[in-house]
């Protein structure tokens, strides 16, 4: 499925192992900050759904 | 798929599933659930140098994703993080050269292989006795030895692609450090050398990207899996199998070792295929705890 991918890089890298390498820092920077960014929005509905259940369960 | 730098093939969906498993490791036990990603891509065909190569990346995109988790920087020490970040990158450097020099005589294996084990059975019994570092003992005024304990801690990630804040917090902590802080000022020293270590790795053509970006997707998901499942159950649970899968996987690296790397896979892939399923029924079917205090209980950092 990826292996046009896997043999681009081998490729890119057999180039410029220089620009393979400052691609491949960019390339986990900003997946890493998205998934980051996704992971904090899900924690922050998880926490504001708690914080909507707090007074119900404090009137039981 | 075939990984043309690494020249092997490997399976991505059993990637996928071990990098789940080590989402939800880390969600329950921090810096330690990193433990499990080089086993689990040595176990699944990768080279040692590749492996590790590829663990270094898979831990500076971690320290990248807990950047964002509320509470993991909060008042870290940025002058002595720097330093720290600094001298584990240098040690890193150093722990690469020796991987890579023995990579080329060919004997890289074995030698990380058993650190491993060592590391990954040692840290699953002492979590499930539940030791952490604040029961350590605390030492005054001898910060003159961080600058050794960030050399030794970057040997240590550049050599066997391990966490180096493993060593960090617990070092900080007995030099006088509050936990927090400590933590705080671990991932940033670790969110320097790591992005040193990704750089050089993958200048030395160590690092497979398909591969980390496999790993990121799939430990980001475990993670969110684990934090639904632990607002389900008391918080000595979740660590139970965390404690599980560390130890199956040091037994996993330990077949491998003895050339059963079969049913070493197996072995590794099973459980934490079992431990994702049983995380995710207990999301599903438990009993929802008491709404959690807003301050970081979502966002929690263990060692």
């Amino acid at each position: 499925m990826f292996e046009w991918l896997t043999v681009y890089i081998a490729q890119s890298y057999a180039q410029s192992a220089l620009a393979y390498s400052l691609t491949v820092l960019a390339l986990v920077m900003s997946c890493a900050a998205g998934f980051g960014a996704l992971s904090e929005v899900v924690a922050r509905k998880l926490a504001t759904r708690d914080a909507d259940r707090r007074p119900a369960e404090s009137r039981r | 798929m075939y990984l043309a730098l690494a020249d092997t093939f490997t399976n991505v969906i059993a990637l996928f599933a071990i990098a789940l498993g080590i989402g939800i490791l880390i969600r329950f036990l921090g810096h330690l659930g990193c433990l499990a990603v080089v086993p689990a891509l040595n176990i699944f065909g990768f080279p040692m140098s590749y492996a590790v190569g590829t663990g270094t990346a898979h831990l500076f995109a971690r320290a990248i994703v807990d950047t964002f988790r509320q509470g993991t920087m909060t008042n870290p020490d940025f002058r002595r993080g720097i330093l720290l970040g600094l001298q584990t990158a240098a040690g890193v450097s150093i722990g690469k050269v020796i991987l890579l020099t023995l990579a080329g005589l060919n004997l890289t294996g074995a030698p990380v292989r058993w650190i491993y084990i060592v590391l990954l059975i040692a840290a699953g019994i002492a979590l499930a006795r539940n030791r952490g570092p604040n029961g350590l003992p605390r030492l005054p005024r001898t910060a003159g030895l961080l600058p050794f304990v960030g050399l030794f801690a970057g040997i240590l990630t550049g050599f066997t692609g391990a966490s180096g804040a493993i060593v960090l917090i617990p070092a900080m902590t007995i030099l006088g450090m509050t936990r927090e802080r400590a933590s705080a000022t671990a991932a940033l020293a670790m969110l320097l050398a790591a992005g040193w270590g990704t750089f050089t790795f993958a200048l030395g053509g160590r690092v497979e990207a398909v591969a980390v970006l496999v790993l990121v997707a799939g430990s980001t998901i475990g993670e969110q899996i684990g934090l639904i499942f632990e607002r389900r159950v008391p918080n000595f649970t979740v660590r139970k199998p965390g404690c599980i899968l560390l130890i199956t996987t040091g037994l996993a690296l330990a077949l491998k070792q003895f050339g059963l790397t079969t049913p070493g896979g197996y072995l590794l892939w099973g459980t934490s295929l079992l431990v994702v399923v049983f995380v995710v029924i207990r999301a599903i079917v438990g009993t929802r705890l008491k709404a959690p205090d807003p301050d970081p209980a979502v966002n929690k950092i263990l060692v």
